[in-house]
């Protein structure tokens, strides 16, 4: 007993002597901490390029400037922008900044690019994002600092795209819009044209009719609704968002219990259609070729959608008909190709981009094969600018077309696609012009913070100084 | 006429000229009652950019041509008699592929039997294939058709220009003999085919693809037939054996490349090996062996991907080579990309466009006769409207023999 009185005294001596230090302590914790949120407001603190050539896009290019980005953002950009003494700075000389590339389309960042169910509004690709996938270190590295994630070319109503910058740690971290648009392909996957369309319709119907309905004050049961009409597809229930791969290889006995949140995902794709029949949200087509595209623009007067053309190679024989829209189109990667027409024999080099041009409807590009097997070039977006240059654009006009034009066309030209005050400073510091074949990306600097360094890219290095391992 | 072509120049020099390509026939030319249009075969084309490949500082200058060859290179030429003038920015010699399936068709590949040696790519290229017109439109003026390598003894390659009269767009008919020292041999094989079938062959294996290029040989060079193959092709093997005939191997790893010198030096040959993805690995013992490689894996891919085989893609594999002396060339399609991509991973802008213009002439020991701009070559030229190797060019024609074709009708 008594030597648990003492025991307990001592205790309590000792927390007598603790308290004040442990007041000290958390003075010291607390001024610690202060002193790392001043070292990571370092980290963030303002960063100049200076002396390079910048290349705004909006506006005649700087010959020698100076860009100030402060907390992500670009304070100062200009001949003579003074320089906080605070600001870490980055020396230009002799190099070339740019706005970073809008990758206007790409299914890439997807670990699946497509479903197997055909009619799957209510995905969203967000779910399917890997940050650390391939795809966006090769953003990184070849200059792309925002993309359109959008669900593949083989799915019919495939999902919501979603618009990423390609550097963060978790989706979240790189989103921009989660919900940027409803992805429709025309390229039937499974029987033919008139049924795929046939499909498509009743889904925009279905949509139609429940927004006709709301407007009228009927309060229709979304999920409901389809069921007292009889238009349940005659396929198994769709599956709920998240792995569906593995709820295919399910029995259907498991799936039963799935049945409610089936409804829930059939509202949920409902309303995601209700928004594009509203124009509310805009719709991303996929044509294959030049006669989807006339489908395409059937679709868009009857149910009013704001579309996205994504266009198949051979879609090229539609342009005369897009021109009428005067509405950016997204073209495919290949954009040289030889064709033979099949009754005159006649071998024929058909050049999309020219043809595109004399048809006066602008337009973006995309790259292909990211770790596929590719034609050389296609792969960057400064090969495909540099390919309309050789086919009679102009370098200003290319370069626009993979920066600012596709931002304008996914609707976050706002925040990226130019070097202007207040934009995010999402750039680019080249070792020379743009378009030219000898010019490296040297730096890419998302949101103001380097991502991408050439010097401590250890991958380039070991392609460019090839040894046996 | 002196006095035009000088105008000729000043107008050019005012800079008021975005579009080069200039073209005109003479009054003289008339008068004497010539063909106003492509018929006459004398040209006078004026560079601002001349790149000869072989080996002279590029610069502006001047290429006379009569009869389909060269005449003269200089810096100015004086003309006094008629001939078609044109002006142009960049001007290179036809780039020449030595790995081409160009016309190829009925099969690129024998799937009966493994040894043809004697089998001829000459006898089944279309002339009129689109091949040709894409390959002109590219700027290539000669190919080396290659058959495909299913088979161990795939055939013969032969030489051809890409336009021209079937006599003279002729280099070589029944030339090099062709060895596939690879896994492809092994593809065409199916686990449960009929034994009688043609799915039912040796080899199955890559061990077998050597077993028997060795049996072959061995009962070549001990006076007998080979097995199962007609005599012809125990000639034609003969003829490499004795080093009259030249050979090339397919080979793509490693210790494929190996394995076809080791062979070669077994029985006293030496293959050029074409495709090459993995010689930068054996480099030394390569360049130690004289090793030459015709390399093709560049064609595949600029971004990170595999080849054929698994090979890993290495991008400055030809930087590698230069360095070691190795002689090689590109080869494969779109060449001028691959120069292009060539000069971004490493190589300097001359060694760029020597490795799919002169060098694949030297590879195929047709030096004296195409790849390079000189007096006495074949009029075999690429005119652009920038530096051929920067990726906005475009080319406005392809020179085969002195004629021309394949204008690009967009740049005018």
């Amino acid at each position: 007993m008594d030597h648990g009185k003492w025991q307990n005294l001592r205790e309590r001596q000792e927390q007598a002597m603790i308290k004040p230090f442990s007041k000290w302590f958390a003075c010291v914790t607390a001024l610690l901490s202060l002193m790392t949120s001043t070292s990571h407001l370092a980290a963030d603190a303002p960063l100049a390029i200076q002396g390079a050539k910048i290349i705004p896009v909006v506006g005649d290019p700087i010959p020698i400037g100076t860009i100030l980005i402060r907390d992500g953002k670009i304070e100062a950009i200009g001949k003579d922008v003074v320089i906080p003494g605070e600001a870490k700075v980055i020396d230009g000389t002799g190099k070339v900044v740019m706005p970073g590339f809008v990758d206007a389309h790409n299914s890439a960042a997807m670990t699946s690019a497509n479903e197997r169910n055909e009619i799957v509004p209510f995905l969203s690709v967000v779910d399917s994002i890997d940050p650390v996938a391939a795809y966006f270190e090769e953003c990184r590295r070849n200059g792309i600092t925002s993309a359109a994630v959008v669900p593949g070319n083989s799915t019919l109503i495939g999902g919501q795209a979603a618009i990423v910058k390609t550097a963060g740690q978790y989706v979240n971290d790189m989103l921009l819009k989660r919900d940027a648009g409803l992805k429709i392909s025309l390229r039937p996957a499974s029987g033919n044209r008139m049924s795929q369309l046939a499909r498509l319709r009743k889904e925009l119907d279905k949509a139609k009719k429940a927004i006709e309905k709301e407007a009228k004050g009927e309060k229709p049961d979304a999920a409901s609704e389809p069921k007292k009409e009889g238009e349940e597809t005659p396929k198994p229930p769709e599956k709920p968002e998240g792995n569906t791969e593995e709820s295919k290889d399910e029995s259907g006995a498991e799936r039963q219990p799935d049945n409610a949140n089936d409804a829930a995902s059939q509202a949920a794709g409902l309303e995601a259609l209700k928004k594009a029949v509203k124009g509310e949200q805009p719709v991303y087509i996929y044509c294959e070729n030049g006669m989807d595209v006339t489908a395409a623009l059937q679709l868009v007067s009857e149910y009013g959608l704001k579309p996205i053309f994504v266009l198949g190679p051979s879609c090229y024989k539609a342009a005369e008909l897009l021109a009428k829209r005067n509405e950016t189109v997204i073209l495919d990667a290949s954009l040289v190709f030889w064709e033979t027409n099949p009754r005159t024999r006649e071998d024929k080099k058909i050049i999309v981009p020219q043809i595109f041009r004399t048809a006066k409807v602008p337009f973006v590009f995309q790259t292909e094969g990211f770790g596929a097997r590719t034609s050389l070039g296609s792969s960057f977006f400064w090969y495909q600018a540099a390919t309309a240059v050789k086919y009679g654009m102009s370098e200003k006009e290319a370069i626009e077309a993979i920066t600012l034009l596709p931002a304008k066309r996914i609707g976050i030209d706002n925040l990226v696609g130019s070097l202007e005050v207040g934009k995010d400073a999402d750039l680019l510091i080249l070792t020379g012009e743009p378009l030219s074949i000898s010019t490296w990306v040297e730096q890419t600097i998302i949101q103001g913070k380097v991502v991408y360094e050439r010097s401590k890219d250890d991958k380039i290095k070991r392609l460019l100084a090839p040894v046996a391992e | 006429m002196h006095r035009f072509v000088f105008e000729l120049a000043e107008w050019h020099k005012s800079g008021a000229c975005a579009i080069v390509l200039f073209w005109t026939t003479l009054i003289p030319c008339a008068a004497l009652g010539q063909d106003k249009d492509t018929g006459s075969d004398r040209f006078l084309i004026r560079a601002k950019h001349l790149y000869c490949a072989n080996g002279q500082k590029d610069g502006p200058g001047e290429v006379f041509i009569s009869g389909g060859k060269i005449k003269f290179v200089g810096p100015s030429i004086d003309v006094s008699s008629p001939v078609t003038i044109i002006e142009v920015d960049s001007l290179m010699p036809g780039i020449v592929d030595a790995y081409s399936s160009l016309g190829l068709t009925g099969g690129t590949s024998e799937v009966s039997r493994e040894i043809t040696p004697e089998f001829d790519t000459y006898s089944a290229i279309y002339w009129g294939s689109r091949d040709f017109l894409e390959a002109l439109g590219d700027g290539v003026t000669t190919v080396q058709v290659i058959p495909a390598t299913e088979s161990v003894f795939s055939g013969l390659a032969c030489i051809v220009k890409t336009a021209g009269d079937l006599g003279g767009r002729t280099i070589a008919s029944s030339g090099t003999a062709v060895l596939a020292v690879s896994s492809d041999p092994t593809s065409r094989n199916r686990a449960r085919a009929r034994p009688d079938g043609i799915y039912m062959r040796q080899p199955t294996n890559r061990m077998g693809v050597v077993w028997i290029i060795r049996s072959s040989m061995n009962r070549v060079r001990s006076g007998g037939n080979v097995a199962g193959a007609d005599p012809l092709s125990t000639d034609l093997l003969k003829e490499v054996l004795q080093g009259k005939r030249k050979s090339l191997a397919v080979s793509r790893t490693d210790f494929d490349i190996r394995s076809a010198l080791d062979v070669g030096d077994e029985f006293g040959f030496k293959p050029i090996i074409y495709g090459g993805d993995e010689v930068y690995r054996i480099l030394d013992e390569f360049k130690k062996r004289d090793g030459q490689v015709v390399y093709t894996a560049l064609a595949r891919s600029a971004a990170t991907s595999r080849g054929s085989e698994g090979t890993a893609l290495r991008w400055n594999v030809p930087g590698k080579l230069i360095e070691a002396q190795i002689p090689f060339c590109l080869a494969g399609e779109s060449l001028l990309d691959q120069a292009r991509f060539a000069c971004r991973f490493g190589l300097s802008h001359e060694q760029a466009l020597a490795a799919i213009t002169s060098r694949p002439a030297e590879m195929l020991g047709l030096s004296d006769r195409i790849g390079t701009i000189a007096t006495e070559m074949d009029a075999d030229l690429v005119a652009l409207n920038g530096d051929p190797l920067q990726p906005t060019s475009g080319i406005l024609w392809t020179m085969v023999s002195g004629k021309i074709y394949g204008n690009d009708k967009s740049k005018q």
